[in-house]
């Protein structure tokens, strides 16, 4: 062979293995497409966080106060005190690695900083060099570093490459749980003013409005009036939603991304339908354009702004004098409710322990939040037979479920969204196992990542998960992807149009609204969205 | 002996060269993950590469099945090519980085004739290899830079979903005062 002509590698010489630095050396590249835009002054001032200004994570200076480090490590020594799980986690983990190649962030982007392993490693070396007397004398040897503007920047680019899905936690043997580091090193870096904008704003949206966009009141209840109109047009049925009604038994508390973001919208003519199937056999529930959200991003923010925000929902609750609550088909409203409600703003005493009007099922395990599930409320109904469901209407689908990180592994509800979807959908396939339920993958976009200038980041986190559709979708068919989270409904069309065309998102509820034969309805010619059900142009 | 059936023979040596060239160009915490896990769904990454570099060997050398492609076999190296491209579309590589695997190919080819030729074996022209990579090359770069379009594209159709600007301009919406539209100042 012609030894004259240069190989390629010669000729581009191109180097992108990065050098072998250990990880505290590297240095941290912030990269377009990654990071999120940092959070608006108005914004903070608005929710009273500290320090809001204008600046760019791109600049060298981002114009931090100077007493910051001071603030910084007040900041943690109060949690230390404050939270044994963060004090715990950050003395026993042993490095056995089983963790590493576990988030989706590492398997999609290869950065060895999104191992969970390392991710908390970046703010235990720091508690090793202030709060270990062995980080103290050894630094390094030891893992310990000293703070600097560097390694804050560090802890910003990666704690907001954490959706703080928990995947991690379920392999650790030590149950060491980096979500909660990162809802620790959020909550620092809220106290400089480093929050990001897509989380502060829907924090200070529902602050002040009472969900996330800034929707007025009547404007969601135009909204909703838009729904009652297509589900007529549907139906044939028109159903009559109440709204801040005093003295209803039941409060509904729903995403705001299903009243107002396609497909969620779909979910919410879902609730619809079955609320007015109810109506008749004694189910007397109200919406609220007050607590017009389920979501939290108090919850990506510090401690106190969830509990302010989750407040929100049980005020509502205590002045319309409902006896309990019903949530959506919502993702980290769900894990707040579960893990931190009670804690935080609990019990709920003005509350009574949910009991379903229809079936008599008492709901124990929301003794004291007082906050059921829809889709364990609607697995009872149709356990107990109460529902007419014409499956064949949902035969155009076939339907895999995602398991959604926080419904899933913040609080456990796995089969009852598998069980209401096998009752209204007659092609069901699940993912493989390593994939779904307690190990599910998250749709990369969680905990207020699901902003739009860091795409590659969540199609990278993303992969994981489309991955697995990808190989139902070829092997049997699958065609929908059903899920019980609002974000997810945001995120997941977009990732599924990059990485497997040809399959849709639907919440279990739209599923439920196509199969659900409502007393008096027309014969139904089209699903929910208004396409075609199966069959119909062979009869036209 | 022609330049494809010389190659078919030592398609082994071929393959795991390239593949060693291929995850070279990830960091090195990764590349032993990508190399050493092989779960398709616990390493999608590592496992898609790995597919598409065999399923792209096998097209060059002739000896694509055609079952796995519907007697489509151009279809069929176009699917390997996507797979590879659009992971590569959403991670740290500019166009010329994501697409030089494909050159990379050439190398490995000639590593192995001149390993055989050190051996003072026969060895064939291969020059008609290096135009059919020269052509994969090209497509992979109309496929990388269809990847990237449609992220853009994706980009775009989120902003506009965004309902909330509908609403905005219906005047529906009160903001926080004297705060600007979400990310308008950032954008370029
Ligand atoms: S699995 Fe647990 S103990 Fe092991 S490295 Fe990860 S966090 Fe540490
Ligand atoms: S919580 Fe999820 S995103 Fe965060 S480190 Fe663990 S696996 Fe990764």
């Amino acid at each position: 062979m012609a030894d004259e002509v240069p190989k390629t590698s010669e000729m581009v010489k191109i180097d992108h293995a990065p050098p072998s630095t250990g990880w505290m050396d590297t240095p941290v590249v912030i990269r377009k497409g990654i990071y999120s835009y940092p959070a608006k002054k108005p914004t903070l001032d608005y929710l009273s966080m500290p320090f809001g200004r204008e600046w760019s994570p791109l600049d060298a200076d981002w114009k931090l106060p100077p007493n910051w480090l001071d603030i910084l490590l007040e900041g943690m020594r109060e949690r230390i005190d404050r939270f044994r799980s963060f004090r715990l986690f950050m003395d026993i983990c042993v490095r056995c690695g089983a963790c590493a190649d576990k988030c989706h962030y590492f398997i999609g982007t290869g950065d060895p900083k999104n191992m969970p392993v390392l991710r908390a490693e970046l703010l235990r070396s720091v508690y090793r060099k202030e709060f270990t007397l062995a980080g103290k004398l050894m630094g390094k040897m030891v893992g310990a570093r000293q703070m600097t503007a560097e390694v804050l920047k560090e802890w910003w680019y990666y704690f907001f490459q954490c959706s703080e899905c928990r995947r991690c936690s379920v392999f650790c043997p030590y149950g060491i749980d980096t979500a909660e580091i990162t809802i620790i090193g959020r909550e620092l870096l809220n106290l400089l003013g480093l929050n990001i904008d897509w989380i502060a704003q829907p924090a200070a949206n529902c602050f002040r409005t009472g969900n996330h966009l800034g929707i007025q009141p009547h404007a969601f209840k135009d909204m909703l009036d838009f729904f009652v109109d297509d589900t007529e047009n549907i139906t044939g049925v028109r159903v009559n939603p109440t709204y801040n009604r005093k003295g209803a038994e039941i409060l509904f508390v729903t995403p705001s991304g299903d009243v107002f973001a396609d497909p969620g919208t779909y979910t919410a003519m879902g609730y619809l339908i079955l609320f007015h199937y109810l109506e008749s056999l004694g189910f007397d529930v109200t919406w609220s354009t007050y607590a017009s959200e389920g979501g939290n991003f108090g919850f990506f923010t510090s401690h106190e702004m969830m509990k302010r925000l989750n407040a929100k929902m049980y005020a509502e609750a205590k002045r319309l004098k409902v006896k309990w609550i019903l949530g959506g088909e919502c993702g980290h409203m769900w894990r707040v409710i579960h893990q931190y409600m009670d804690t935080m703003n609990g019990p709920a005493d003005h509350l009574e322990t949910p009991v379903s009007p229809i079936t008599g099922t008492r709901f124990t395990n929301a003794a004291t939040t007082k906050m059921v599930h829809i889709t364990e409320f609607t697995a009872d109904l149709i356990r107990n037979g109460k529902l007419k469901l014409d499956k064949s209407r949902n035969d155009n689908l076939n339907v895999t479920f995602h398991d959604s990180c926080n419904p899933a592994r913040g609080m456990g509800l796995l089969d009852e969204p598998r069980y209401v979807i096998q009752n209204v959908c007659n092609t069901f396939h699940e993912m493989p196992e390593s994939t779904i339920r307690e190990q599910t993958f998250c749709c990369g976009s969680g905990s207020g990542l699901n902003a739009g200038e860091n795409l590659e980041l969540r199609f990278r986190g993303g992969m994981p998960r489309a991955n697995a559709v990808k190989h139902v979708h070829e092997k049997h068919g699958v065609n929908m992807l059903a899920c019980v989270c609002a974000i997810d409904r945001a995120v997941l069309p977009p990732l599924m149009d990059y990485w497997v065309p040809g399959v849709g998102v639907t919440g279990v509820h739209e599923l439920v609204g196509n199969a659900l034969i409502l007393p008096g309805e027309k014969k139904r010619t089209t699903d929910l969205r208004g396409e075609d059900l199966p069959g119909v142009e062979e009869e036209d | 002996m022609d330049a494809i059936g010389f190659f078919r023979d030592r398609k082994k040596e071929v393959l795991s060269k390239w593949r060693d060239a291929v995850f070279a160009s990830y960091p090195p915490e990764r590349t032993q993950f990508l190399k050493t896990k092989n779960d398709p769904f616990g390493n999608p990454v590592g496992h898609q590469i790995n597919e598409g570099l065999a399923g792209i060997l096998d097209y060059l050398l002739g000896e694509a099945g055609e079952e796995d492609c519907a007697g489509d076999v151009k279809a069929g190296v176009s699917r390997f090519l996507d797979a590879i491209l659009r992971i590569r579309a959403v991670q740290d590589f500019t166009a010329s980085q994501a697409v030089e695997f494909l050159f990379a190919l050439k190398d490995a080819l000639r590593d192995v004739a001149d390993a055989e030729l050190e051996k003072g074996h026969d060895v064939p022209d291969t020059r008609v290899l290096d135009r059919k990579v020269d052509a994969l090359a090209l497509e992979g770069f109309d496929i990388y830079c269809a990847c990237r379009e449609h992220l853009y594209e994706i980009r775009v159709r989120e902003v506009k979903n965004l309902s909330y600007l509908a609403m905005k301009r219906a005047n529906l919406v009160r903001e926080i005062p004297g705060l600007e539209p979400s990310g308008a100042a950032e954008e370029e």
